[in-house]
């Protein structure tokens, strides 16, 4: 039940924290809103992986953060309407979006789940020196 | 009182996210790309392409429907990761399938849903 209670809390601060950015950042040509959104969310989300590869497992701390706050920070749907729409006025602007989203959010998730591994060796080997 | 149903229709939606991605992973478990979240990633895109279709006026809707639930429903986050990791395991072909799946049929589906709604 806490788990739930922890995907919802976290989902729900995600979602607002999404509304409003979206509400905030303006751009007529480019959805940047989503884009930061997608590109921050795959960055963060691969920082709590990558630690949690070499930390001992919180599942709570993951289902809040990762499963909740990351997932409901990011979108798949809002990505699709925009693309979808922005292919009907400037086909060009569509594919730039799409590929940009794509290529930052994997490039932020590889990066971010090594960055987060070496924070997690880093504490470790702290730890290890600090008896 | 819009952002209070927004909040709680993005809590739904990032917690039936998780049970119905928990699911199909289950259920899919010897493929060769993971099914749980383009599964929800699709079926949030159709969900969200039907709504648009609606067309309605009222923007609080848009707010709690779209923003909230279909927001927080679907996810890129999780998807970026699940596809940088099959390319870690140097799966190559299996990550390009999976975000051909999910991308490219997030963007299908969308249309499918906005089309059916729309005619």
């Amino acid at each position: 039940m806490k788990q739930y209670i922890a995907i919802f809390i976290g989902g729900a601060l995600g979602a607002l924290l999404r509304f409003e950015m979206s509400t905030h950042i303006h751009s007529r040509s480019f959805p940047a809103a989503t884009f930061l959104e997608n590109a921050a969310g795959s960055l963060l989300l691969g920082l709590i992986t990558g630690y949690f590869l070499i930390r001992a497992k919180r599942p709570l701390l993951t289902a809040f953060f990762g499963t909740g706050f990351c997932g409901g920070f990011t979108t798949m749907s809002t990505f699709a309407k925009e693309t979808v729409f922005l292919l009907q006025s400037s086909p060009a602007a569509a594919f730039c979006y799409a590929a940009a989203t794509l290529f930052a959010g994997l490039a932020l998730a590889y990066a971010g789940i090594f960055w987060g591994r070496w924070i997690a060796l880093r504490i470790a080997g702290r730890e290890h020196d600090t008896p | 009182m819009t952002i209070v149903l927004m909040l709680i229709a993005a809590g739904i939606g990032a917690v039936l996210r998780f049970l119905l991605g928990q699911t199909v992973s289950e259920r899919t478990k010897g493929l060769p790309i993971p099914l749980g979240m383009a599964a929800v990633n699709l079926l949030g895109s159709f969900g969200l392409g039907m709504f648009t279709g609606l067309g309605l006026d009222n923007p609080s809707a848009g707010i709690i429907i779209a923003t909230g639930f279909f927001g927080a429903f679907t996810t890129f986050s999780t998807f970026s990761i699940e596809a940088v990791q099959l390319m870690m395991n140097n799966r190559i072909k299996e990550s390009l399938l999976y975000i051909a799946v999910s991308a490219a049929g997030s963007l299908l589906v969308f249309w499918c849903g906005f089309i059916i709604i729309s005619i």
